[in-house]
């Protein structure tokens, strides 16, 4: 007697639909299972002989082989668990063939029966409804995050005898039904709340760099002394970034689903990621690893903020890798196993001390030597410099800073200026494929970056006054760029260019002591 | 052998340092002496010990003295003796004299002014102005900057003598072909092209603590004065000052501000004497150069309402970005855009982490 079931497994962030046969038929009692698993898959032949003795159905004592198609993927996990357990009862005629027509499993059991939870459930659905399934089976608490995906029926279930009464249509269980609009807008007014950039006292300077930066995606560096707030600002970046919208949420959703990080019933990641590893980080922590690779700290950030703070203290090979990513927006992970893609379109944040002890240039509290000083700085690469278009310094807060009664700008003001800013952007790169003034190259600089007479000559006098490199001038140009965008103006002033200027300064002799 | 070479032998020989050298002077006049002693004569000296005498011995070695001399040659540096025909007059007058001096470039006209300008590694960027204006106005008049190529003051001043294009000498605690701190490595080259790097160490010898106090008395013998930019109360700067006071030479003080641990220093010296200078003309008076025509950098450049605004908002103390935006009111982007334009017109000058200082110009 044979029989075939659907499964799914997971190539990076893609579903991919897995045949499972089940095959029982005389013999010597034993249950084969073929098909490349790995441990945790071969593990599930025990897990699926008690699920199934202890939900009062008959194991049938008869020799049983499994195989997963196809063969050559290695397969991964225990979500195979209820796809094989739903074979052998199809063998043993106590479900019906029918109710396995396009219909997906995915599952881990319990040996008393139950379903357990089991990663990656959206793009697996999002995989079985382009492969033209009707109906997912999937454990309940997993039902929430596959409901997002529309046009497939999603079934939450709890153990296994529900799941084979169903299918006997005993009982019915309505597909899990969720309202992905007003579930998003309405988890995403809950989100924002605790922090806000009113908290932040003084700091104008840092302040108006942030706004530039989440106006263009370009990455940031801060430099100040300890205490000086850099970690409580960049908390605060997400929450001046534009709203996600529900298709950026669902691919976040996606690598959250893969990388194990949602909650049980949590539907969709409706806040802009905000990641902040510890400085100890390896490369494939931060790039993704293992043997079949899963996302690391630049793919959870997609579409949200990567912030490493102490940005020289983290190990110099660990801050080269994330060079090629950064322009590309995605990562390609090459394994024995497998080749994956992640998307990591991130912004990225860092700060750092302006020298070891972090109070330079203050006399009386810094006494470190120049040599210290340019050996800190030496840790963060030109190549890496150069990918941080924004170089921003926060000044240390004394008690007359703290206790001004400012009219401090909200998180929500300064959202709708990043908000238009970024509108202005997508309309002018419609045509092209980038969407922000950050992702502009050398070649289509000249077209969208107009520039006035006065600005040229502006320009050129900071050239020759400052040293700058040829690096510098793109960079320069493109958060010019943005910041006439945040003026609502479409030609770049003496202004923006001399603001932009005043963002590069690590690229000069300003951090040379002895100058 | 000429004299130089017998001074080169002297003075290089293991173990024997300054004092030991100086007593067999006393007993002996020239080394040309010393090295033509008979052996037996040598192992009778007491003040040597057995080693000494075996290296005193072993050294005496016209082949290897050629050698070294010219390899000296090859590196451009001249050794010059207190024989020397170029020897500065000046260090002949001190009581402790460096028996040679080791020279890279061209070692100054005595007709011409020198003076030193000195001061702490970790000076503030008020004492760089400082340092760096006086060194390149008093270059501009023909004084020749004397300093010691430290961090800090030193270097400030040496820049400045370059900048103004005149003639400025560099005297190190270390070997002359061993570049300390590192990162001067051009400053000390362009020393050597416009004026001279000099040092009374042996080539190759290791910027050790204490060579620097010797070196200060070579800078303060050089010059007719000493100027000190800043100094902390207990600092190596001081003891420059008190060997040019021994020497008899001129101190000048720069005053500062009286909570500023960088101007207790020389606000000491003020009050026990040193001369208070606050003006180019107060140093040109006693080298009977007032009638120099001095054309004070004037502020004739005209500025913007706004800029002006900016500018009077700055001063000799660095100011971070954002108290001037409170000061002034003026829309950070605007005056990121003022200050880029003042910095580019040089009226003020850009620290790290986003301070403002305005530039000295003697006003």
């Amino acid at each position: 007697m044979f029989n075939k079931v659907f499964s799914a497994s997971l190539l990076g962030i893609n579903g991919y639909i897995i045949t499972v046969e089940v095959d029982v038929s005389d013999g010597f009692p034993k249950l084969d299972l073929v098909g490349l698993p790995d441990s945790a898959v071969k593990e599930s032949a025990q897990r699926v002989r008690t699920a199934i003795k202890n939900s009062n159905f008959t194991f049938p004592y008869r020799r049983i082989t499994v195989n997963l198609a196809p063969a050559h993927l290695r397969k991964e996990g225990s979500s195979y668990d209820l796809p094989i357990a739903v074979g052998i009862l199809t063998c043993s005629n106590l479900i019906p063939k029918e109710a396995l027509n396009k219909t997906l499993f995915v599952g881990e059991l319990s040996l008393n029966g139950d379903v357990r939870a089991v990663h990656g459930i959206l793009p697996i659905v999002d995989k079985a409804k382009s492969a033209g399934f009707r109906r997912c089976i999937v454990p309940k608490a997993n039902a929430s995050e596959g409901a997002v995906i529309k046009d497939i029926d999603i079934i939450g279930i709890d153990n296994l005898s529900e799941l084979v009464q169903y299918l006997n249509q005993k009982t019915t269980i309505p597909p899990t039904k969720i309202d992905v609009d007003g579930l998003f807008y309405d988890l995403k007014g809950k989100a924002n709340n605790t922090l806000d950039f009113k908290d932040i006292k003084g700091q104008e300077n840092v302040r108006r760099a942030l706004e530039i930066a989440a106006a263009g995606m370009h990455n940031i560096l801060m430099i100040g002394p300890p205490g000086s707030g850099k970690t409580m600002m960049a908390k605060r970046l997400p929450t001046i970034l534009p709203d996600l919208s529900i298709d950026e949420s669902i691919e976040i959703t996606k690598i959250y689903s893969v990388a194990g990080l949602l909650n049980d019933n949590q539907s969709l990641v409706t806040k802009r990621p905000f990641r902040s590893p510890h400085h100890t980080l390896s490369n494939a922590a931060l790039t993704g690893g293992g043997r079949v690779p899963r996302p690391g700290e630049i793919s959870l950030a997609h579409h949200g903020v990567l912030f490493l703070d102490e940005l020289p203290e983290f190990k110099k090979e660990v801050l080269e890798v994330m060079r090629q990513p950064i322009e590309e927006g995605t990562v390609t992970l090459s394994r024995v196993q497998a080749t994956l893609t992640y998307p990591c379109n991130f912004m990225l944040v860092a700060s750092m001390n302006p020298c070891p002890c972090g109070f330079y240039p203050d006399h009386k509290k810094c006494s470190c030597t120049p040599l210290q000083i340019k050996r800190y700085l030496n840790k963060i690469s030109a190549p890496l410099l150069d990918r941080l278009d924004l170089h921003v310094e926060a000044a240390s807060l004394d008690i007359v800073k703290m206790e001004r009664e400012d009219a401090v700008e909200s998180s929500a003001i300064i959202r709708e200026r990043v908000k238009n800013a970024q509108a202005i952007q997508s309309e002018r790169y419609k045509k092209e494929s980038i969407h922000f003034n950050s992702q502009l190259t050398s070649s289509n600089i000249p077209v969208n970056c107009p520039l006035s007479k006065d600005s040229k000559a502006l320009l050129k006098q900071a050239f020759t006054h400052f040293n700058f490199s040829a690096r510098a001038y793109h960079r320069i140009l493109k958060v010019a760029r943005t910041i006439a965008d945040l003026e609502q103006k479409t030609n770049i002033s003496e202004t923006h260019i001399a603001e932009a200027i005043s963002y590069r300064t690590l690229d000069n002799k300003y951090w040379d002591r002895t100058s | 052998m000429n004299k130089d070479m017998y001074w080169l032998w002297l003075t290089n020989i293991k173990g024997i340092g300054r004092k030991k050298t100086q007593y067999l002077l006393e007993l002996y006049k020239q080394p040309m002496n010393i090295w033509e002693l008979e052996s037996y004569h040598i192992n009778k000296l007491k003040f040597l010990t057995r080693e000494n005498k075996n290296h005193l011995l072993a050294s005496r070695d016209e082949n290897r003295i050629n050698h070294i001399y010219s390899l000296l040659k090859e590196h451009k540096i001249t050794y010059v003796s207190i024989d020397h025909p170029h020897y500065p007059e000046y260090l002949k007058h001190l009581y402790d004299s460096p028996y040679g001096l080791y020279v890279k470039g061209k070692l100054p006209n005595v007709k011409q002014p020198s003076l030193a300008i000195v001061g702490a590694r970790k000076c503030s960027s008020y004492g760089r102005n400082v340092a760096k204006y006086f060194g390149q106005e008093l270059a501009k008049l023909g004084f020749t900057i004397i300093s010691g190529m430290a961090r800090g003051i030193d270097t400030a001043a040496h820049q400045g003598a370059l900048k103004g294009g005149g003639k400025t000498v560099a005297v190190l605690g270390s070997g002359v072909n061993v570049c300390y701190p590192s990162e001067n490595k051009s400053l000390m080259e362009q020393i050597q092209h416009s004026g001279a790097v000099i040092s009374e160490f042996s080539v190759n010898a290791a910027p050790l603590a204490g060579h620097f106090p010797l070196r200060n008395r070579i800078i303060s013998g050089l010059s007719d004065g000493v100027l000190i930019v800043e100094a902390a109360e207990k600092s190596g700067t001081l003891i420059t000052t008190d060997m040019a006071l021994e020497q008899g030479k001129n101190v000048y003080a720069i005053p500062g501000r009286i909570t500023d641990d960088l101007s207790k220093g020389t606000h000491q010296l003020i009050q026990s004497g040193a001369k208070m200078v606050t003006r180019l003309e107060d140093i040109l008076e006693d080298f009977s150069m007032n009638e120099t025509v001095h054309k004070w950098c004037q502020n004739t450049i005209e500025l913007e309402e706004n800029e002006k605004i900016v500018y009077d908002c700055l001063n000799s103390d660095p100011i971070f970005i954002d108290d001037i935006y409170y000061e002034t009111g003026i829309a950070m982007s605007e005056l990121k855009h003022l200050l880029l334009k003042l910095e580019i017109k040089g009226l003020i000058k850009q620290i790290p982490n986003k301070y403002f200082v305005k530039v000295f110009c003697g006003g």
